[in-house]
């Protein structure tokens, strides 16, 4: 088990890298829905798994879309989008009349999100691995829809063995006029991942 | 006024009092519930992995061989009849289905679990286990009833089960 430690200066190291990581996954969107997209101030916090549920928020249900890199920076990220988000993005991928009384995805609007959330990510971890000069190769994307915490079990899953809490970027991204998508991002390094990024930054000391 | 105790992943709470217990959002973790019908003792557990292996001691909770066992442990010692405890499990899901996915966490933590309540000898009397939903779980000492809901998605769909 790997104990992290963040001092204040090596949070802010990290938070200027989720802002910049965020600002191209906002970007990504942008283009994909052709409207002008705005983004939070990105957290970057620790937190011990039992505390996740305080952090996520009061959205029900999401759209899911899962990630992993698995080469030299082991991490998993998900995107998360609330669900009446989901719907209306999801009107606009596909090109339909938006529907307000929508009350579930279709297939067809399940991989357009899952499409979606692939983008903004490899966006995100574009920008990652030019500012860490370190390849990052994202696997293949998976989709769920269901409650924000049962969702986010499987990561915490993956590094339960070595950790007893995570270390989360997250941010909204949102749309600036009468039509906001609530997006949520969470990066999860591995601890010796955030070491790895700790010491491309500098920061390691 | 709803006094129920919510626990959060990696951890278990007995309660003595008939209070409710409850935890959200199991994906492939698993609920394990333990009670005492007489003495209505009751113990709730959210692990997420299946074996402690070398990992730290300090968080038991986290894994089914030690969070159970000591979960047990805590409910004798309040006055919980070994002979008379009962079980109900859900959670164990898959939520993200992936073409190459030989872990399967969701079903080796169910197996876990089953392996530590049959070591113990307690019944599992009812289970809600697999699937590609996440739930979120109740027990109800008083009654011994497990309420289970999943999130909605689509309309007609019902999204509350008692087991």
């Amino acid at each position: 088990m790997e104990e992290v430690i963040l001092s204040d200066s090596q949070r802010d190291a990290l938070q200027e890298v989720a802002n910049i990581g965020v600002a191209h996954a906002a970007t990504a969107l942008s283009q994909m829905v052709n409207k002008e997209i705005q983004m939070g101030i990105p957290k970057v916090e620790l937190i011990p798994f039992e505390n996740i549920a305080d952090h996520l928020g009061p959205m029900e249900a999401v759209a899911a879309v899962f990630l992993k890199i698995t080469n030299e920076l082991p991490s998993y990220s998900m995107l998360l989008i609330s669900q009446e988000s989901a719907y209306a993005l999801a009107d606009i991928l596909i090109g339909n009349t938006p529907d307000t009384s929508k009350q579930m995805l279709t297939e067809m609007d399940e991989s357009a999100l899952m499409e979606v959330g692939n983008v903004m990510m490899c966006a995100f971890f574009d920008s990652l691995a030019e500012l860490l000069s370190i390849p990052l190769i994202p696997g293949p994307p998976a989709f769920a829809f269901d409650s924000p915490l049962a969702v986010l079990d499987y990561i915490l899953i993956q590094i339960g063995e070595v950790a007893d809490k995570v270390l989360l970027f997250a941010t909204n991204v949102q749309t600036e006029k009468e039509k906001t998508f609530e997006i949520n991002i969470f990066l999860v390094p591995e601890p010796a991942s955030i070491r790895i990024i700790l010491q491309k930054l500098g920061m390691d000391s | 006024m709803d006094d129920t105790i919510i626990i959060g992943i990696g951890e278990f709470v007995v309660v003595s009092d008939n209070r409710k217990i409850s935890t959200l959002g199991l994906g492939s973790c698993i609920g394990t519930v333990i009670f005492d019908s007489v003495s209505k003792i009751s113990g709730l557990s959210h692990i997420m992995l299946p074996t402690i292996g070398v990992a730290k001691k300090e968080k038991i909770g986290k894994f089914a061989d030690t969070a159970i066992p000591a979960m047990i442990d805590d409910m004798v010692k309040k006055g919980a009849s070994p002979v008379r405890l009962r079980a109900k499990i859900a959670g164990g899901a898959s939520l993200f289905m992936f073409t190459d996915d030989q872990l399967k966490i969701g079903d080796r933590n169910s197996e876990a679990v089953r392996k530590v309540l049959a070591y113990y000898k307690i019944p599992i009397i009812a289970a809600d286990v697999g699937g590609n939903r996440g739930r979120t779980i109740t027990f109800n000492p008083a009654t011994g009833e497990l309420f289970i809901r999943i999130v909605k998605k689509g309309p007609d769909e019902s999204t509350i089960k008692i087991i």
